[in-house]
């Protein structure tokens, strides 16, 4: 079930239909905690039971990391968690890519060997609904995190179906606290809710699926295509991915806002960035912050000396690259993105680029060349590409549908860049209630048309 | 108050825009539809169905086979591919008012009034178009009726048909065609108008090339043995007691075909039913037994009796005549007709 469906929107109105109609707090944490597993099973209903698992594993943990036992306790308990979830991540993500790794680490050193490969899916969200409970458990271990009795709480905490199956990824520190109040409809901000829905539809539907249509066959004939139509192709995936990513957080914040609830900013107009470091300051910020907060500071962060800085750097974006995917061309994306943090900070580059705006043609070339890495099917697909931008291909095609695509991602951009300098959606939100309504209402009959046909599923559904 | 002015405002909009919106680009229909606006008033017959009455029936062969009893009778093929019982519905209650007091006869392909769709149908735009409400509720009765009777994917069907009303509201994916019409634009035709007004709306199938039609193309000629054995089984097998058989009445909408016939009646108009020479394999079996519900059905799908139009001769792919026997099938059909006009509106038999 994808937020740009019909069949979304249904099930969205009957459960804030029932959410609101509903007295009691319990009564609508269990609608909830309900409809979210009925969305996920949607997807795919055997992977209900791995959900439930980490719901349960993490909310016993957590009951056990009180304060007053044993540190060596509350260490194996933590040791636990992390093992429990990252292990699930390792059998269903990463197994046949390490396998893999192994098998031909050890063909180079001239052993045979034919490692095991597993025959999973990918269930849909893993990697967004384990870090969550990571938050928790990690949070319950340093002490920052009063321990959640309510199984309830916690399940829905874990479960909360606007941001589960592709985040924005929720602390437990930001969203149990939430769980304790009854929301109250009055106190809800409809209209910038309502606005911002609208805004991740069109850019989900309008511009991510549109200029989909041709980015994937450019992708996919690059040998045949010129360096221009080639770096047109990595450009519009630029804008593709931020569409279809910001568009789900987008609309993932607006239905929770339109059932009381606050989900965390995922972007902060990271195309518009004038340094990677920025960049990485506004793009998938609850990811990012994630890194930052459970691996990049307890790692030493910048307190240990440059060298040491630069290698929690790399290693930092070498794993956020392989949270993404188990493949080499998620590592490499990573990997050039920490390249270029180390380089800003060792030269001092970044807080001297974000001055003038050579520092946003610098972060949309860095950006764009790396995208093709990530939206490549191997390595050397990417290499080829990157080749044929720079004029190394022999290729001279123009696919079909390019200028509507240009024409859509430049009529995003210029949105975007009068969004960031107005502040349209904070105007919008301002608009008395009947003026509001009447444009809400004739807006959506407008946009409808220019939806692209067929429902695309969210990128990042599949990490 | 709030949720209803925005319901208005979305409404009152939906309408502007579907008001506003051009053909549908590369679409047959739409073509005709433009053609018959225009000389509407001329024709006497419409003949509507899938592409075996779209490729196979040739008004001016066809036309000329009448002009003894009825002189100067003029047919415009109104079929289009894939046209099931729902869409030709929908088609009729669109050309009806663009036609004049001469429109005296209507002929249609005996498709089944079916809830099935080609996949991802909903999201063309001709699909969309003939989901009126009153299509859409049908569609989705008819799929539950199913759901009732047999196992079938009958829910998926609902929900599709649901969609798709729900998109035709929403004017959804309709961009190009909201452009083309503010504009002005001319948008990609399927077929030219004075080829229209030359051929009357029927097109050789030589000239029209889906994209999959080379593939069924070559799968006929490389497994004419398959064709040839489902040719036999039709010989073999009486088309009478083929056509006896009960099937499920969800499978036909026996009382969506009387609804549609009282009602062309109702307005004059006689009705006759033309099944072209199909070939009982695949999805055609359906829509051969389809027939069996249908009254006065002119059967070509018969080999016992048309056999020039089952030699691999005679045949593009293994479902469509090639456009010499396509003419050969109008001149019969028009025969036929002819026969049954001389006979009057009241003698129904199968042929």
């Amino acid at each position: 079930m994808i937020f740009t469906e019909l069949r979304f929107l249904l099930f969205f109105g009957l459960v804030f239909a029932c959410h609101w109609a509903l007295r009691g707090a319990v009564a609508r944490k269990l609608l909830l905690l309900g409809a979210s597993y009925g969305f996920y099973a949607a997807w795919d209903p055997r992977f209900l039971a791995l959900i439930l698992a980490s719901t349960v594993v993490d909310f016993l943990i957590g009951l056990g990391l009180n304060d007053d036992r044993p540190q060596t306790f509350r260490r194996a308990l933590l040791a636990l968690s992390l093992t429990f979830n990252l292990g699930l991540l390792a059998v269903f993500k990463y197994f046949n890519f390490f396998a893999d790794a192994l098998g031909a680490l050890l063909a180079t050193l001239g052993l045979e060997a034919s490692p095991a490969s597993l025959d999973l899916i990918l269930p849909v969200g893993i990697s967004f609904y384990t870090f969550q409970t990571l938050s928790y458990t990690i949070d319950r271990y340093r002490g920052q995190l009063a321990v959640e009795r309510s199984p309830l709480d916690f399940a829905l905490f874990v479960g909360f179906f606007p941001q589960l199956v592709a985040g924005p990824i929720v602390r437990a520190a930001e969203f149990l606290p939430q769980l304790k109040h009854k929301p109250l409809f009055w106190s809800v901000s409809w209209r910038a809710a309502l606005v911002l829905f609208l805004f991740g539809y069109a850019k989900k539907a309008l511009i991510a699926d549109r200029v989909a249509a041709f980015v994937d066959p450019a992708f996919a004939a690059a040998p045949e295509l010129g360096a221009l139509m080639l770096w047109l192709a990595a450009a519009l995936y630029f804008v593709q991915i931020y569409c279809d990513f910001s568009g789900y957080s987008d609309m993932a914040i607006a239905c929770a806002a339109l059932l009381g609830y606050r989900l965390p900013l995922n972007f902060a107009f990271p195309i518009l960035a004038r340094s990677v470091t920025q960049f990485w300051r506004r793009w998938h910020i609850s990811l990012s912050s994630w890194f930052r907060d459970y691996l990049y500071i307890p790692l030493g962060g910048n307190r240990s000396g440059r060298a040491r800085t630069y290698v929690n750097l790399a290693l930092v974006f070498l794993l956020c690259g392989l949270w993404h995917g188990a493949a080499w061309t998620f590592v490499i994306w990573g990997a050039l993105h920490g390249a270029a943090l180390v380089l800003e900070r060792a030269t001092g580059l970044g807080p001297r680029l974000e001055r003038t705006p050579l520092g946003l043609a610098w972060t949309l070339f860095l950006a764009t060349c790396a995208w093709v890495f990530f939206r490549a099917a191997d390595p050397s697909q990417a290499l080829q590409f990157l080749a044929g931008m720079f004029g190394a291909g022999s290729g001279a095609d123009v696919p079909a549908g390019w200028s509507t695509a240009a024409w859509a991602g430049g009529l995003f951009l210029g949105c975007h860049a009068l969004n960031a300098r107005f502040g349209l959606e904070q105007r919008l939100a301002r608009v008395p209630d009947l003026p509001f309504a009447l444009a809400y209402g004739a807006t959506w009959a407008l946009l409808l048309p220019f939806a692209a046909s067929g429902y695309q599923p969210f990128i990042y559904f599949q990490f | 108050m709030l949720l209803l002015a925005a319901l208005v405002a979305f409404g009152a909009t939906t309408v502007v825009v579907g008001r506003l919106l051009g053909p549908i680009p590369g679409d047959e229909l739409d073509d005709k539809f433009a053609h018959l606006e225009q000389f509407g008033h001329e024709y006497n017959a419409l003949i509507l169905g899938a592409s075996g009455t779209f490729h196979g029936i040739d008004p001016v062969v066809f036309d000329a086979q009448l002009e003894a009893v009825r002189p100067g009778w003029k047919s415009f093929n109104l079929g289009a591919r894939g046209m099931l019982g729902l869409e030709t519905d929908a088609v009729l209650r669109r050309a009806l008012p663009l036609m004049g007091e001469r429109l005296e006869l209507v002929v249609l392909e005996p498709k089944p009034f079916h809830p099935w769709t080609y996949r991802g149908a909903d999201e063309i735009a001709r699909v969309q178009r003939w989901h009126t409400p009153r299509q859409t509720w049908r569609a989705l009765l008819l799929s539950l009726e199913h759901a009732l009777d047999r196992e079938t994917n009958s829910l998926r069907w609902a929900w599709q048909h649901v969609r798709t009303g729900a998109r035709r509201i929403g004017n959804y994916g309709s961009g190009e065609r909201l452009m083309a019409g503010l504009t002005g634009a001319n948008p990609l035709r399927f077929v030219e108008p004075e080829t229209l007004l030359e051929r009357r709306g029927y097109l050789p199938i030589e000239t029209f090339e889906p994209p999959d039609a080379p593939r069924r193309r070559r799968r006929f000629t490389e497994d004419l043995s398959a064709y040839q054995a489902a040719v036999a089984g039709m010989l073999q097998t009486p088309i009478e007691p083929v056509l006896q058989e009960t099937l499920p009445i969800g499978a036909i909408a026996g009382d969506l075909v009387a609804g549609q016939r009282a009602w062309l009646e109702g307005l004059g108009l006689q009705v006759l039913y033309l099944m072209p020479p199909y070939v009982r394999r695949g999805q055609f079996e359906q829509i051969l037994d389809a027939a069996r519900g249908y009254p006065a059905v002119i059967q070509f799908a018969d080999p016992d009796r048309f056999l020039e139009l089952f030699e691999p001769a005679a045949r593009l792919d293994a479902q469509h005549l090639n456009a010499a026997a396509a003419a050969r099938l109008s001149e019969l059909a028009g025969q036929a007709v002819a026969e049954r006009l001389a006979a009057g509106p009241n003698a129904e038999s199968e042929q």
